[in-house]
């Protein structure tokens, strides 16, 4: 359990850890497509790309805010705005609390916004201060970031700890059923990482999941509380049929972001730490960020009687019993990729280790481009 | 949460009063402009002290009050756990026809089980008590520097009024030979012209004699006024002090708190939804019982803190004079029920009497 995670105190720490991230959402804001990719249709991977992207989004925007709201950190005195705690063993990411807590800091926005000096006051006394005083305004940095960072939280869409599910109507190839494409997102707790997730589902409700006002609510709060990361697809899947006999998931899947690796930031493998620290020579070239996607296809239905006269419709979902890790996660398939710069990449294929065949490569070329290695 | 509201009005309103009352102190030391020794108040007697005292207690135990007060938040996690881990009514009732109807039925309960708006609620009312606390730091915090800020400039306006005081004094003694000779020069003249001349430069000095007398003397009450009015500042300083120590233990306190019980209650609900439906095995029990009596020790251990912070300052001032250390040791004693109310609070806490009067 990552009680605490490592408590960042110092400003070029800080500051070098959110450039790092900058860096990195700038690179994959790009690879959304290549997150969902899904072999069915055409139209379908551009909409799931479309969803992904919007999340990655969403992710930047929050940590954008963070590395606002942590920019004065170690550089003012007092209790504000203190450390930043990131779970440098599992994640590389924030601890979830500083997710959690920024959605209780948005809660109280419009009274801070309403407290807290304007920019142009605050610019105004800045430059008062240097002239006068010539030493570095840093209280009124301070209230600088805090507004910067009320404001962000008031204007911006942010990935909170809990992100509710959307609704996309999708055509439908049989006319008693509809389609869905329902996605929501989550920090998980467990392990520090942000998971989104993607349900095509079939509906042969009487009314549309979309208008139906008794249903979606209920479907919205079940998926939420179904989103750990320790429980299965498969879990979650069945229990989503169990309980919503006339809704159908047809394909689920489950988007985790990270692990992030980054030298003398976070703690990990001696390979990884070996690569990265051969790498450092150069700046920019230290680190790694993987990601995994898993999913859960179902392969047919069958009638399952529930009394004399009635039976419902289950889901038989497609689970190769041979593949070892496949089964022990519940999942249909599951895709392991990574990104990183060409140097460490470089580094990692003299190595040839064998336990990262199977992960498909992205790296980042000398000029920002995306090379795939398979 | 009525009840919650409640106390953060009364918190609120009580800090409102503090700070009021503070204040007055502290402009009665730093508020008048006029470096005079006229001006300086010198009625700050030890009841306005021991009043700004005695009402920081009652708040500081009322805050307290409130951090506890938080575990009516959490104890609408305990009956989530419990929730999950049992049967409801009509489960069991259910089971009495089919188990397996039973069991679907949890099932189904637990899988839209989440404690995310309680832990939400939980941190939301730790950051108002934090931000309640936060402000009567930084006022107190202002306070300091204003008081001691005036200080220094009163020890240099007393170290000005002992040197005036040294010069008189070197003044006087050297008027004294003069006059003695003076008066045996009259003692033993004949001629009446020179014995008034020097009868009328003895007149003269001896009204330069009782003129530096009697500045010595103004000087000297001036010298006294200020040093007692620096006494009385340097306890005002440390009392301050004191009580922004005493936030800083309190917001520290309330912070660590809620941060393990996000992360625990947070993962026990997670590994309880987990278990119960991947069929892992897992001692919850312990986890959660523990929790609550590691937060209850916690608390206590606040009133130990300040308590030996009040024990280190009295060390610090060991060679302040009397007056001050006889007000430092009421104040001790202050803090010692300070604490001991902080061991009511949490004792009442522990025996479930909360509520009930004492």
């Amino acid at each position: 359990m990552p009680a605490s995670g490592l408590e960042i105190s110092d400003s070029p720490t800080c500051r070098g850890y959110f450039g790092k991230f900058s860096e990195i959402t700038r690179h994959i804001q790009g690879l959304a497509a290549e997150m969902s990719l899904d072999g069915s249709s055409k139209g379908m991977a551009e909409l799931e790309a479309e969803i992904v992207e919007g999340y990655l989004q969403q992710l930047s925007n929050t940590l954008t805010a963070l590395s606002i709201k942590y920019l004065m950190t170690g550089l003012v005195g007092g209790r504000r705005p203190g450390p930043l705690a990131i779970d440098h063993i599992d994640s590389g990411f924030p601890l979830f609390q500083e997710v959690i807590q920024m959605a209780s800091d948005a809660g109280e926005v419009t009274s801070q916004l309403a407290v807290l000096p304007k920019r142009d006051a605050l610019k105004e006394d800045m430059v008062e201060h240097l002239l006068h005083r010539r030493s570095p305004p840093r209280d009124l940095q301070l209230a600088m970031s805090r507004r910067v960072y009320c404001e962000m939280l008031a204007e911006v869409p942010l990935f909170l700890a809990q992100n509710p599910a959307q609704l996309v109507p999708l055509g439908t190839r049989d006319p008693q059923t509809r389609g869905h494409l329902c996605h929501w997102a989550v920090y998980d707790t467990q392990r520090n990482l942000p998971n989104v997730y993607l349900m095509q589902l079939e509906d042969s409700g009487e009314r549309t999941l979309t208008q139906d006002q008794r249903r979606w609510p209920l479907v919205a709060e079940h998926l939420l509380a179904q989103s750990l990361s320790s429980l299965k697809l498969l879990t979650i899947a069945r229990g989503f049929d169990k309980d919503f006999p006339d809704l159908h998931p047809q394909v689920l899947k489950r988007l985790h972001l990270g692990p992030m690796y980054a030298n003398k930031l976070t703690r990990h493998s001696d390979i990884v730490q070996d690569i990265l620290a051969e790498s450092d020579d150069e700046p920019g070239q230290d680190w790694v960020l993987c990601w995994t996607v898993e999913t859960l296809r179902a392969k047919g239905a069958e009638k399952t009687s529930t009394g004399l006269f009635s039976s419902v419709r289950t889901e038989v979902y497609d689970i190769d019993p041979q593949a070892p890790e496949e089964v022990e996660a519940g999942a249909s398939a599951i895709e392991r990729c990574m990104i990183l710069p060409y140097r460490p990449y470089q580094r990692l294929v003299e190595r040839d280790l064998p336990q990262l065949r199977g992960v498909r490569k992205y790296v980042v070329g000398p000029d920002g481009e995306i090379l795939r290695r398979a | 949460m009525q009840d919650f509201d409640n106390a953060v009005h009364l918190a609120e309103e009580q800090i409102r009063l503090a700070q009021a009352k503070t204040e007055a102190v502290t402009s009665a030391f730093a508020g008048s402009k006029i470096a005079e020794a006229e001006s300086l108040p010198i009625d700050i007697e030890n009841a306005d002290l021991q009043d700004v005292e005695a009402h920081n207690e009652a708040m500081n135990a009322n805050i307290a009050e409130l951090i506890i007060g938080l575990d009516e938040v959490t104890a609408g996690f305990s009956k989530e756990f419990d929730a999950m881990r049992d049967k409801t009514g009509w489960e069991t009732l259910v089971g009495w026809f089919s188990s397996d109807k039973a069991d679907s039925l949890r099932a189904e309960r637990i899988r839209v089980a989440s404690i995310d708006d309680n832990l939400q609620d939980l941190i939301g009312k730790s950051d108002v008590i934090v931000a309640i606390l936060d402000r009567q730091l930084t006022t107190l915090n202002e306070q300091k520097v204003k008081v001691e800020a005036r200080l220094e400039q009163t020890l240099a306006e007393r170290e000005q009024a002992v040197a005036e005081l040294e010069a008189l004094r070197a003044e006087l003694q050297a008027l004294d030979p003069k006059i003695i000779d003076l008066e045996n020069r009259i003692s033993m003249t004949s001629d009446p012209a020179e014995r008034t001349r020097l009868e009328t430069e003895l007149a003269n000095l001896n009204t330069r004699h009782n003129e530096l007398v009697q500045s010595e003397q103004v000087t000297l009450a001036r010298s006294q006024t200020l040093e007692k009015y620096i006494e009385k500042g340097k306890t005002w300083v440390d009392s301050l002090q004191n009580q922004a120590a005493t936030q800083m233990v309190l917001i520290n306190k309330l912070q660590t708190d809620t941060k393990q019980r996000v992360v625990l209650y947070d993962a026990l609900t997670k590994s309880l939804k987990t278990a119960q439906q991947q069929e892992v095995a897992h001692r919850i029990n312990e986890i959660g019982s523990q929790t609550d009596k590691e937060a209850q020790a916690a608390m206590a251990a606040i009133g130990a803190a300040t308590q030996s912070r009040i024990a280190d300052m009295m060390e610090a001032h060991e060679d302040n004079i009397v007056f001050a250390r006889k007000v430092l040791e009421e104040k001790a004693k202050a803090d010692e029920r300070f604490a001991r109310r902080f061991a009511r609070v949490v004792e009442k806490h522990d025996k479930n009497l909360y509520g009930q009067p004492s």
